[in-house]
């Protein structure tokens, strides 16, 4: 009895929360990345970033064109389809450049560190917090 | 009064049960009301929870976007996108706006440009890159965009809206306020969409409307509590439940309520009506009852008195009539007074004669041990009619005898006849000159009512509550002793008799006869 209790206490002080068992920090903490884990995703990340704002940046430019169109009555459709081409084109490769990145990530892990980053990345997506959903621009 | 106790006690006793129903239907509603309103609070605690977690969530992801996260999950790739919509919708706002309204776009520094290239409105210190704009007015770009950077933290953005050139410069802070009120306004967007409420909105620490979400305009419940969220402290979100569904349980609620106590009033008036009614009936019962039985106990007193009378009558009577005889045969006067003495002994004969007959009346009326036969009762009938004929022809008075011929009653035969002779007689007699008296039947199951109808003068109004009473009669001849006799012989045969009449519309009377006694009935009557 006297081993028991100070265990449970020891057991409900180490859990993690209920709600911070979904957040992100949580989710890193427990990865528990070394220090060159650390270095190689930063370079990674970085390297990405730069790519995803360059895209984010053609895909404002495209959008606000097509917003223009939208509110010209006598726009051209067929100009005004190609740019709706070109944004979902800039979608997909964002979303292959995520792909590729999660890749780069993955190998850097070891197994238990990727089944966690793939759990929480499948619940992620599963959850569909997705706070900032793509809109259907022009339309 | 009696009337107004008849109908105070169960109207008092409705009102005390209406006025309880009542009471208790009130703090139903009471208590329905206060668990809807409890229900809707808990409704709301549930989507203030939800949605301050969702809130608290998706900013930590922006803020740990800031700080750049060691790993980029899907989340984040998401929350890096959103600067694209944050600059589609200044560029909305800009091309919604007219330039003298400019001043209310909620950004900092900004400039619209005319297409020559003349600043037409102006706000805050910024500087417009020259050749951005040189491109924008040659109209060699639709838009131009500089992104936040390490060395310029701004956002830069130039762009066509509205026939105008549009520049504007956001710094790092701001930035993060517009992504911040971005997401949140998305997560307000969603989950107002999942929990289908009324709106949601939230006051920043001042007090202000920082962000609104309202779907419909109506009667809402609203849980207004602080935000309580690390990323916004001191802010206070409302969440607007729709009432349509509370109200419209509470409508029906309270409809059934006071449909139930218009059903109650009216059952209840109406109840208490009857209860009115009857109560009236049965005391209009209970007197006619009353009466006629204290009618019945004096005339059944009266009739024995005067048997009891008659029996002594009688013999002197006897001895009268024979002494009379001898007077008339044996000591006849001298022939010049003879006449006269003949005369006077003629009316003592005759005047004996009619106390022997009223004598033996009585005597009849009140034999009722004879025995029960079964008889027919159109030879009854007829064999009274036979007696009444010759006196009614010399009135002018015709008699008829419609009774059904295959009647049988059990009945104390002579004193039926009686009864019958009795009424038939009154009938006659109320027939001036000329008339009919007609006796039919009716047929009711196990009983008969016998129809005597005259077409006499009928019975005067302040006299037909007493025509069965001993000694009353309207005739100069009368002695008022036929109809109380016929009426103590129908009641000791278990029957009724009623009169109708109309001053000059003759009279009818309807004796209602059993067809059968039963063997007490018999019983009583046979001693």
């Amino acid at each position: 009895m006297t081993i028991i209790i100070p265990l449970l206490l020891l057991l409900l002080l180490s859990a993690p929360p209920l709600f911070g068992q979904d957040s992100y920090a949580e989710f890193e903490r427990g990865l528990g990345l070394s220090h060159s884990q650390k270095t190689q995703m930063d370079g990674i990340r970085n390297r990405y970033v730069d790519e995803w704002r360059t895209l984010k940046q053609e895909s404002i430019r495209k959008r606000l064109e097509l917003q223009e169109l939208s509110k010209n009555p006598s726009a051209n459709p067929e100009k005004m389809d190609k740019l709706r081409n070109e944004i979902g084109e800039i979608e997909r490769s964002r979303n292959n450049l995520y792909n590729q990145y999660r890749g780069e990530v993955s190998r850097t892990l070891n197994k238990e560190q990727r089944e966690r980053y793939n759990s929480f990345c499948d619940t992620e997506q599963r959850q569909k917090v997705r706070t900032f959903r793509p809109r259907r621009y022009g339309r | 009064m009696g009337d107004k106790k008849t109908i105070l006690f169960p109207s008092l006793l409705f009102a005390i049960l209406f006025l309880l129903i009542a009471i208790t239907g009130y703090f139903q509603i009471g208590i329905i009301k206060e668990n809807i309103e409890n229900l809707l609070r808990g409704e709301g605690e549930i989507i203030y929870t939800h949605i301050r977690r969702e809130i608290d969530i998706n900013l930590e992801y922006l803020d740990l976007l800031e700080r750049s996260p060691a790993i980029i999950t899907p989340n984040f790739l998401n929350a890096m996108v959103s600067d694209e919509a944050i600059l589609e919708d200044i560029y909305n706002l800009f091309s919604n706006t007219e330039t003298a309204d400019a001043g209310a776009i909620p950004l900092s520094s900004f400039a619209i440009i005319d297409p020559n290239g003349n600043v037409i409105f102006r706000k805050g210190d910024f500087t417009i890159p020259p050749a951005s704009l040189k491109a924008l007015l040659a109209k060699e770009q639709d838009t131009v965009l500089k992104m936040p950077a390490h060395k310029d933290p701004a956002l830069v953005m130039g762009m066509w809206a509205k026939g105008r050139v549009v520049f504007f410069s956001i710094d790092e802070k701001e930035l993060d306020l517009l992504r911040k009120k971005f997401v949140i306004k998305e997560v307000l967007e969603r989950e107002e969409r999942r929990f289908n409420v009324v709106g949601i909105k939230i006051y920043d620490e001042k007090g202000s409307p920082y962000l609104a979400i309202i779907d419909e305009k109506g009667k809402a419940f609203v849980l207004s509590k602080p935000l309580d969220s690390r990323f916004l402290p001191g802010h206070r979100m409302e969440v607007l439940i729709s009432r349509e569904l509370a109200d419209d349980t509470m409508q029906r609620t309270t409809m059934s309520f006071i449909i139930t106590l218009i059903f109650l009033a009216g059952s209840g008036a109406i109840g208490t009506f009857v209860i009115f009614i009857l109560e009236r009936r049965h005391e209009k019962k209970v007197g006619e009852m009353e009466k006629e039985l204290a009618l019945r106990e004096r005339l059944v007193s009266l009739g024995r008195l005067a048997s009891g009378m008659a029996h002594e009558i009688r013999n002197p009577l006897n001895a009268i009539s024979l002494s009379v005889q001898r007077l008339k045969r044996e000591f006849s006067p001298a022939e010049e007074k003879k006449k006269e003495y003949d005369q006077f002994l003629d009316i003592v004969r005759s005047e004996l004669t009619r106390v022997d007959r009223i004598v033996e009346e009585f005597l009849l009326s009140t034999k009722a041990n004879i025995p029960f036969s079964q008889e027919k009762l159109y030879t009854i009938v007829e064999e009274v009619l036979m007696v009444i004929k010759e006196k009614a022809a010399s009135r002018n008075v015709e008699v008829r005898n419609n009774v059904h011929a295959d009647i049988i009653i059990e009945s104390q035969k002579d004193r039926l006849k009686q009864a019958f002779y009795n009424i038939v007689v009154n009938g006659v007699e109320a027939i001036q000159s000329k008339g009919v008296v007609e006796l039919f039947t009716e047929r009711h199951g196990e009983a008969v009512d016998v129809i005597i109808k005259d077409s006499g003068a009928g019975i005067k109004e302040e006299n037909k509550g007493r025509i069965f009473e001993y000694y009353f009669t309207t005739k100069d001849k009368g002695i008022g002793l036929g109809l109380p006799i016929s009426y103590i012989i129908i009641k000791d045969h278990n029957g009724d008799i009623k009169v109708n009449s109309e001053e000059g519309a003759g009279t009818t009377f309807v004796v209602t006869l059993p067809l059968k006694h039963n063997a007490e009935e018999r019983g009583d009557k046979n001693g």
